[in-house]
């Protein structure tokens, strides 16, 4: 049994722990709020810019375009994982490698070479752990999450594309559901192929006799890069919020178990504390017993 | 079928205005463009200008910034970099903005480059704010 002075101590450090945890979870509830405000304003945007490219793909001729094109023997696939930079985010960064993992087991034979270019320190650092290969240094590519990188970021992968040195682009990210829930997200970025919008609901329209004001190549060639851009960008979006969420939710309940952490030896000390005075008590009477005697 | 469009205005921040109207005019490749019930099938780029939503006989103005526009089967959605509504429109800054974007275009004229573009783009928008705020006052008179 611990002394009481031990127990003391053990009290005291626990405190200061959830002093922190607490802290970090007014911290991350704060940056929540912001990030769940970018998120939500950012998404009709994105949406409908998809929407209207999942239209586009089913007429683009793919010969023309390079950008819509499904190649025929896909050969190298890279997967773009989003992370955070930081940790004590309870499962978020973990579910995206799980994920990798999960991608690479279940899709091994359909490539000659799976590659990922992880953005965020816990990303490049799960995927060293996992032994795969980086094919791509984000943190020159993105150095950080702001409009002018992701459209940097943008342009590298397209030509990427374009020069054949991948075949297919997938991100990897988390949804932002609410700050108790993420979903992990792997959306195909690159080529935007009609498989690509398997999840978008088309309109029952006929579209091939859609007119294009200017002509088709001119309108794709604003359109693909904006498009590009908005689903990255909105990737980072989600993903930031659901980092402060999972981050919020962690350290809410590693509050709560210090908590109870704090309750149990707080128990414990005063069992420590009544037996030692129980123990003095006793050795005082039986001393005076004995004087009596 | 007076109402029969159904219209959307997103922007990069929000979604501005979602609802059925009988017509919608904005700027196009080759000027303004009226979308009528029945319209073709259509895709086009939207340059920096006026928007005007008609429902029930108002009309609803807006200055929008570029962006593209598509019409499928009567619903016609708009993504435009901002949109505002007369009320948002702040006409001393957007004079101020005009004034600047073309003092900048006057320094180098004939150059076209990323710059020039954004500053023309600027002025175009400065002259749809100040666009739809004079006819909201003028049909207040």
């Amino acid at each position: 049994m611990p002394s009481l002075k031990e127990i003391r101590n053990r009290i005291r450090s626990v405190q200061n722990t959830q002093k922190i945890t607490r802290a970090m979870k007014l911290v991350a509830a704060a940056k929540l709020r912001r990030a769940q405000d970018n998120v939500v304003a950012a998404r009709p945007y994105a949406l409908k810019l998809r929407q209207m490219m999942a239209t586009l793909a089913q007429v683009v001729d793919p010969e023309q375009e390079p950008l819509f094109e499904a190649r025929e023997m896909p050969s190298k696939c890279l997967l773009i994982p989003i992370t955070s930079d930081r940790g004590l985010c309870g499962g978020f960064n973990s579910t995206i490698l799980r994920q990798l993992t999960r991608f690479v087991r279940e899709n091994r034979d359909a490539w000659e070479g799976i590659g990922v270019a992880p953005v965020g320190r816990k990303g490049r650092e799960g995927v060293r752990r996992l032994d795969m290969d980086t094919w791509l240094d984000m943190q020159e590519v993105l150095p950080d999450r702001t409009a002018p990188s992701v459209r940097h970021a943008v342009g590298v992968l397209c030509d990427l594309f374009v020069a054949g040195e991948v075949d297919r682009v997938y991100l990897v990210y988390n949804e932002f559901q609410s700050a108790l829930t993420q979903v992990v997200r792997t959306e195909q970025f690159l080529p935007l192929s009609a498989d690509a919008f398997s999840d978008v609901e088309l309109p029952e329209v006929n579209v091939a006799d859609m007119i294009f004001e200017p002509a088709r190549e001119e309108l794709l060639a604003e359109m693909i890069p904006r498009y590009l851009e908005s689903q990255l960008y909105r990737a980072l979006l989600e993903s930031e919020a659901s980092e402060m969420g999972a981050r919020m939710t962690a350290m809410d309940n590693a509050t709560k178990n210090a908590g109870d952490l704090i309750d149990r030896l707080t128990l414990q000390m005063n069992r420590a504390r009544q037996a030692a005075i129980t123990t003095e008590l006793m050795e005082i009477t039986s001393g005076a017993e004995s004087l009596k005697g | 079928m007076s109402e029969a469009l159904q219209i959307e205005v997103v922007t990069l921040e929000r979604a501005v205005y979602s609802g059925a109207a009988a017509e919608i005019v904005f700027t196009a490749d080759r000027g303004e463009l009226d979308i009528l019930p029945g319209h073709l099938a259509l895709m086009t780029r939207v340059h920096p200008g006026e928007l005007r939503i008609r429902r029930d006989g108002s009309t609803e103005s807006f200055a929008v910034g570029g962006g593209f526009a598509e019409v499928l089967d009567n619903r016609v959605t708009l993504l435009v970099t901002a949109a505002e509504g007369v009320a948002d429109i702040d006409v001393e800054r957007a004079r101020r903005a005009l004034a600047d974007s073309e003092k900048r275009l006057d320094q180098r004229p004939g150059v076209d480059d990323a710059e020039m573009r954004e500053q023309a783009e600027r002025r175009a928008r400065a002259v749809a704010r100040l666009r739809v705020a004079e006819r909201a006052t003028g049909s207040a008179d």
